[in-house]
């Protein structure tokens, strides 16, 4: 299972992304990225502007699954991973 | 001027689940009942504050609470310090306007000057117009990498040194942070498709003029470039200039390049793209109607902004629309004003549509 995280938004809006191997993520950071991605409501943004927004699809076997998660709950580890495109 | 029920946030419930989880560290499940917490307060503060404002102004038929009288003479500015933490809103910082910490003096200085910017240019007092206390956090994160509004106060993070510098650099960035607090408390522009490019734009036009006005440009001696002085040394070195480039929004010395055309709208697209539209529509209405941006096409922007038209789902036609009847009453006798400001949107995809408001 993969996790391609795009990151969006900010005052710049520079987007950043990258792919990362779930065996990769600490257990920990994994579970809330899951619980997040399963999570039967939409999760909407943060109040205000400029914030960003994670764009994180789950690729496995059994499909895709796309979400976006704003980042106050997003794992701070999982967040720090993407590469800005300049 | 909307009622707006205010912004979204993160479903309580997502957060009180994930704050139950056992297999959470303890550490993030606190963070997260915090969040909560913080979250419910904020929201309540904020929809309380606004609507409160708002409701008041449209039930008395006015647009100002300071025509109304209730204002505070001279809006207070704070600064706190977030010590590389993301905790909200960090401790205070005691004579930030003395500070031998740059970051907190500059915050300080700045504020207090867009504050300056918008009483005397337009009448305004603090984002509010009834003389709001104006909160900023500085050292937000480690290496954070943005600047934004909370809905309540600004927040700045340091950049990581290499793409981004301190993101309280630009005097640009801070005036556009504040002039989303504007948007908020006038005509409330959601944060999503044409209205939240609206949003981006406005806050990008009046953070441009902000910095044009400080320096006394005209709008031919302006450089119309925002961010550029939060640009850390490997984006310099690779030949970036700017975040974004209001005269040309396409440049590719832009770290954002963004579309300047109607018919390059991106559906979906992040406010930030799409902003580049009113961006340049601004922009060629300045440069048309000439002399200083803040003296009439700011004047005519802050009215569409400010309009009793004005409304939380407007689109780019509906405010291209406010702008030329505001060109209209605002300068009945100047009509390169008008033809300024229609040329401008009419040039970028918008043309006339509808002038009956």
């Amino acid at each position: 299972m993969q996790y391609i995280i795009e990151r969006r938004g900010g005052f710049a809006g520079l987007k950043a992304s990258c792919t990362v191997d779930g065996d990769t993520l600490d257990p920990d950071d994994r579970e809330t990225l899951e619980t997040l991605l399963n999570s039967k409501e939409p999760l909407a943004g943060d109040p205000g502007a400029d914030r960003y927004t994670y764009l994180v699809t789950r690729e496995s076997p059994s499909g895709r699954t796309t979400r976006e998660i704003p980042e106050s709950v997003m794992p701070r580890a999982v967040a720090s991973v993407v590469i800005a495109e300049i | 001027m909307c009622a707006c029920g205010g912004r979204f946030i993160i479903p309580t419930a997502v957060l009180t689940r994930l704050a139950e989880d056992e297999s959470i560290p303890a550490e993030s499940r606190e963070a997260m009942r915090h969040s909560v917490a913080v979250e419910e307060s904020w929201r309540g503060l904020r929809n309380a504050q606004t609507e409160a404002t708002q409701s008041s102004l449209l039930a008395r038929g006015i647009t100002s609470l300071r025509l109304a009288g209730v204002l505070a003479s001279v809006p207070a500015v704070t600064v706190y310090d977030c010590k590389n933490t993301r905790s909200l809103p960090g401790s205070p910082v005691s004579n930030p306007g003395g500070s031998s910490d740059t970051t907190a003096k500059r915050a300080f200085d700045t504020t207090r000057a867009v504050i300056d910017f918008y009483g005397q240019c337009f009448g305004r007092n603090s984002i509010d117009d009834a003389g709001m206390t104006l909160m900023s956090s500085i050292h937000y994160g480690v290496r954070y990498d943005n600047a934004f509004w909370n809905g309540a106060q600004m927040t700045y993070g340091d950049g990581d040194g290499q793409v981004f510098t301190d993101f309280t650099k630009s005097d640009d960035v801070i005036g556009h942070e504040l002039t989303h607090g504007v948007t908020q408390f006038t005509a409330g522009l959601d944060y999503s498709d044409e209205s939240g490019a609206l949003n981006e734009s406005i806050s990008d036009a009046f953070g441009a003029m902000f910095h044009q006005w400080r320096r006394k440009q005209t709008v031919v001696q302006a450089d119309w470039i925002i961010g550029a002085g939060v640009l850390g040394p490997v984006a310099i070195a690779k030949g970036y200039t700017c975040l974004r480039n209001m005269a040309k929004p396409g440049s590719p010395q832009c770290l954002s390049p963004q579309p300047s055309q109607y018919n390059e709208y991106i559906s979906g697209g992040d406010p930030h793209e799409n902003s580049g539209i009113p961006n340049h529509a601004f922009y060629l209405a300045a440069m048309t109607i000439g002399g200083r941006s803040w003296e009439k096409a700011g004047k005519v922007w802050y009215a569409a902004l400010t309009s009793t038209n004005a409304h939380p789902s407007m689109d780019m036609n509906e405010f291209a629309t406010l702008t030329r009847a505001a060109a209209r009453s605002l300068f009945p006798r100047d009509s390169d004003v008008y033809r300024g400001v229609d040329d401008a949107w009419t040039r970028v995809g918008i043309p006339v549509a509808d002038i009956s408001v």
